[in-house]
């Protein structure tokens, strides 16, 4: 019953003539298995278990076979180009959430830093910041699938950059997170608590302003790279390039500005590296996601029917 | 993982002896069972090929041309049980088992010989 019902489960959408093939294949082998056995001594329950056990070693073949077995009837046609819109629209709210991970402003005193830090929704920010990084991870391992064969270099080097970004922004949240903790602590305890408390906090997040910003240097870089590679291969209007150009000299600016001449100047830089990733994330994903010459099916799995 | 053009698995240098064996046993045409069967007696092994393995592999083996299939005819001595779908070996599977067994002897030569030299 066990292998019956298991043949016509693995077996169900395909042809007829498939169907019944195997099934009538496994339906003589059970009978043989059986006779067999029976003939030489063994106990039927032996028997039953000897044939669930063979059953049951051979379902990760069975659902190759099936996997295989997929012919035009069930053809999966995957548009990549679709796909890697999707995913670089998606990228707008994963780099923009976890580049905006900032525990402080390190021109305000620490006091009144830990005061707003303790009174916003840390539990709500960490969920989003988490979701964040672990967005932008899915993102780097779909496109880095999605480009891997048509550009392997610039695919692997936006790949591995928003991976790493993915992870800082997850080591930063986690970073993030604790300096809150601290901040909480500062806030309801006085004295050398108190103390203790800010001087941990300000440590964290000291540390936490390195990996995010590293995170967003990283992360920038990377949508160039993405941007050069699509525009290599012709997925996206080469005019749009001049965004994360734009991007990528605004960054720069940002963090020489902020060396040089302070906060100000260096925000508009980092300001203006933003909008130029973001605008090119905005047209070139939704670009590939709803072209209206339509995806690309670029990859087409089938596989030869066996009969 | 993609395999070498040419190359068999294990299983299927398994299933075209088992499918030689029989017929030096006077059976040129076997089924699965019998196949799964001989496999376990010349390799003296323990556990019968599994459903998923064996049939699998006989598809495969078809599809590459190393075995043909049809089903029995209905006669008397098939009365009584399911339909059997019988295999045979081909030309190409016969040449392919041999080319195999002189490939195992080479090795089995070249580690003798490194095992005589250590």
């Amino acid at each position: 019953m066990l292998v019956r019902g298991w043949v016509r489960f693995y077996t169900l959408g395909m042809t007829a003539e498939r169907r019944e093939r195997r099934r009538i294949e496994i339906e003589s082998d059970l009978w043989e298995n059986h006779e067999d056995r029976l003939a030489t001594g063994a106990a039927p329950a032996t028997v039953g278990l000897e044939i669930a056990g063979r059953c049951l070693r051979g379902i990760p073949a069975d659902l190759l076979w099936r996997y295989q077995m997929e012919g035009p009837a069930m053809n999966i046609q995957i548009s990549i180009d679709r796909v890697a819109g999707i995913l670089l629209l998606g990228m707008v709210v994963f780099l923009i959430a976890g580049t905006s991970i900032s525990g402080y402003d390190t021109a305000a005193p620490m006091d009144s830093e830990l005061r707003r830090l303790a009174s916003v929704p840390g539990a709500a920010n960490t969920v989003f910041y988490t979701a964040s990084g672990i967005g932008l991870l899915v993102a780097a391992a779909g496109l880095l699938f999605a480009f891997r064969e048509r550009s392997p270099g610039l695919a692997y080097l936006s790949g591995v950059g928003l991976a790493a970004t993915g992870t800082l922004v997850l080591v930063s949240t986690a970073l993030y997170s604790a300096a809150a903790e601290f901040a909480d602590e500062y806030v309801a305890s006085g004295g050398a608590a108190a103390e203790q408390a800010s001087t941990s906090a300000r440590m964290l997040l000291i540390v936490m302003g390195g990996t995010a910003g590293a995170a967003a240097l990283i992360g920038f870089a990377s949508v160039f790279c993405l941007a050069m590679l699509t525009t290599r291969l012709g997925m996206v209007a080469r005019w749009t390039l001049f965004l994360p150009v734009i991007s990528v000299c605004g960054m720069t600016a940002g963090f020489v500005g902020d060396a040089a001449f302070g906060d100000k100047w260096a925000w508009f830089g980092f300001g203006s590296g933003v909008l130029g990733a973001v605008l090119w994330l905005v047209i070139a994903g939704a670009w590939l996601a709803f072209g209206g010459s339509g995806p690309t099916p670029s990859k087409q799995v089938s596989a030869p029917a066996n009969t | 993982m993609k395999r070498k053009p040419g190359t068999l698995l294990p299983i299927e240098v398994s299933i075209l002896r088992a499918g030689s064996l029989l017929f030096s046993d006077g059976t040129p045409e076997f089924h699965g069972y019998a196949a799964a069967k001989m496999m376990r007696e010349a390799e003296a092994g323990r556990q019968l090929t599994a459903h998923g393995t064996l049939y699998r592999a006989l598809a495969r083996m078809e599809e590459a041309g190393l075995l043909e299939s049809r089903w029995e005819e209905p006669s008397m001595e098939s009365e009584g049980r399911p339909q059997r779908r019988l295999y045979r070996l081909t030309a190409v599977g016969e040449k392919t088992l041999q080319a195999a067994g002189a490939e195992e002897e080479t090795k089995r030569t070249t580690l003798r010989r490194g095992l005589a030299a250590t």
